[in-house]
């Protein structure tokens, strides 16, 4: 398969898992309660020593991702993530310092990788930052996050559509010089792409009173249910840390 | 490169949070100052086309690929710190959304890939634009080459973060708890793939990039070589500096740097034997090294000064002299050419 398709199925994987990772399944709760819960246990399990309680952690997250919806594709996609370091560092760690180590590098990884895929899909994207925006990251960085997101999309169908009109004008096979040529005009003229759409976005937001400040709508309320669900995931990560050491 | 969660221990991530923070921040305040209210729309797109770049996997002689960070290009047409901040947004959705590299090592690949990168680049571009003048290819030479550069110092950082956990984060019984390989292990092997392959990939897309803009959109990067802001130099003095101690972790002496007190020692010993192949080191210093050695005595001998017991805190010191030494040395030397 020459380089142009193979980017093209890749920019076409990339627009469907986008599309995937836009919130899909059950939601409810306050997105600030999912965020702090998703630090907590991520950083209890990359502090956890004993490959028993992360199997145990990843069966509970996978169970609670299966029980909000998630297929069991989608979790497997999400854990293919980690296999790259598997096979670089964990496989050879098994020859190296045993099979516990190793298995613990690996579950260590999907487990954080479970943790913040289960929080993305059960959760809106806006909401995230809202979230995020509450718990005092600066609003330049969240506005900064949600705009690139939103142009991500908008870049990768641009990019598709190029690489589509450039192949169906190829007649023939293209050497790997040809190749890179090919890409680098297509990822220049995508610069000079996204620095215009830049300048027409900053218009647009000019002429609708944008001057720098960002206000974002703030109405979230711990319900009851999010306050048992902040104490609950708490309880889990000091567990997963303590009995973990 | 992006270090997935769970490889590097909690506080080396926690320290390369804090150790990226500084550079977030006067990034942010630069670039605020710079761009104002355009700030978010330029680094947004720019965030957003660097995450699609990291897509275009670039065929490399020998039949492999790779694919490039976006660095040298961030660099080249936004400047470092703005530059530094896209780079760290795009990561940041790469790990929030494509399982891309950790969470908590978020920092980790922010300060290896974002902030040394893009310093690291603007520093050989500044100084390859000085060295190649105003020749049609220098710029496209001069991003390529510095881009190629920051790639693999970002790899080397990566391999020293990765190398150093064996060191300190071990179990009662001495096993390691996170990344198991040593550094003469972690730093072969990320440099051996990103010399050639991803190295590579950095060079080829973004030398190819400029190329094209050049001729196309000549406005997007800055021509000829611009002022020279000794900012960023600083700046990747002062992480250098800050790296120092990572020579305290090696055991030994390097080849051949022995002293004659080390023939007496028997640790010391051993290590030259392993060095020599297995031939028995002499019972006692050879005359010449033993007459010679008193010639000199350093002031900061073994960058470890006398009055200071922290042998960290000793190496840094040693690197800040050793860098104001230099600096004395070659700005006398300049003003002296400049005068004759």
């Amino acid at each position: 398969m020459n380089v142009s398709r193979v980017l093209e199925s890749t920019l076409s994987q990339l627009t469907g898992a986008l599309e995937q990772s836009e919130s899909t399944l059950k939601t409810g709760g306050d997105p600030r309660v999912k965020v702090i819960g998703a630090l907590l246990v991520t950083v209890a399990a990359v502090s956890v020593r004993r490959w028993e309680i992360l199997i145990a952690l990843l069966v509970l997250l996978s169970g609670v991702a299966i029980s909000a919806g998630m297929t069991w594709k989608r979790l497997c996609a999400g854990w293919a993530g980690g296999l790259f370091f598997a096979a670089v560092v964990a496989v050879p760690a098994v020859f190296n310092s045993g099979w516990q180590l190793a298995l613990l590098l690996v579950l260590r990884s999907e487990a954080s990788l479970t943790c913040w895929l289960l929080l993305i899909l059960t959760t809106p994207f806006n909401l995230v930052l809202r979230a995020l925006q509450a718990l005092s990251v600066p609003t330049v960085f969240i506005a900064i996050l949600s705009m690139t997101f939103r142009y991500i999309f908008l870049l990768v169908q641009t990019a598709q559509d190029m690489l589509l009109s450039r192949r169906s004008r190829i007649v023939g096979r293209m050497t790997g010089a040809d190749h890179r040529r090919m890409l680098s005009s297509t990822a220049g003229v995508l610069l000079g792409k996204s620095m215009q759409m830049s300048d027409d976005v900053y218009h647009a937001m000019a002429s609708r009173g944008f001057r720098g400040e960002i206000r974002v709508m703030q109405n979230f309320e711990m319900a009851t249910r999010d306050w048992s669900l902040l104490v609950s995931v708490a309880a889990l990560a000091a567990a997963v840390f303590v009995t973990g050491r | 490169m992006h270090i997935p969660d769970g490889y590097l221990s909690p506080s080396t991530c926690a320290t390369l949070y804090t150790a990226s923070a500084p550079f977030w921040y006067v990034a942010l305040k630069k670039v605020k100052a710079r761009l104002h209210t355009k700030l978010i729309p330029r680094l947004a797109l720019f965030a957003a086309f660097s995450f699609v770049l990291m897509m275009f996997n670039v065929p490399l002689p020998g039949g492999t690929s790779g694919h490039a960070t976006g660095v040298g290009l961030a660099t080249v047409v936004l400047g470092p710190w703005a530059g530094m901040l896209a780079i760290s947004t795009a990561l940041l959705i790469q790990a929030l959304f494509f399982g891309d590299g950790g969470i908590t090592a978020f920092g980790a690949n922010a300060f290896n890939m974002a902030i040394a990168g893009c310093l690291v680049t603007y520093v050989f571009y500044r100084l390859l634009l000085r060295v190649f003048g105003m020749r049609p290819w220098a710029q496209a030479a001069a991003a390529a080459i510095a881009a190629y550069i920051a790639i693999n110092f970002s790899a080397l950082l990566a391999a020293i973060e990765f190398g150093i956990q064996p060191m300190f984060f071990k179990d009662a019984a001495g096993h390691p708890l996170y990344a198991p390989f040593p550094l003469s292990v972690t730093i072969p092997a990320m440099l051996i793939g990103h010399l050639t392959f991803a190295g590579l990939a950095e060079l080829a897309i973004t030398g190819g990039v400029v190329t094209y803009l050049k001729r196309t959109s000549p406005g997007l990067i800055a021509a000829g070589p611009a002022p020279f802001s000794w900012k960023p130099v600083a700046a990747v003095l002062a992480l250098l500096i800050i790296l120092t101690p990572v020579g305290l972790l090696t055991a030994g002496r390097a080849f051949g740097e022995w002293s004659a007190q080390d023939f007496q020692n028997a640790d010391a010993r051993v290590q030259i034997e392993r060095a020599a192949g297995g031939a028995p080191a002499p019972s006692d210093a050879p005359n010449g090294l033993r007459r010679f050695a008193k010639l000199w005595s350093a002031p900061l001998r073994d960058y470890s000064p006398k009055f200071i017991s922290n042998p960290s805190a000793g190496y840094i010191l040693s690197a800040v002299v050793g860098v104001a030494l230099l600096l004395i040395v070659i700005l006398s030397f300049g003003a002296l050419a400049r005068r004759c």
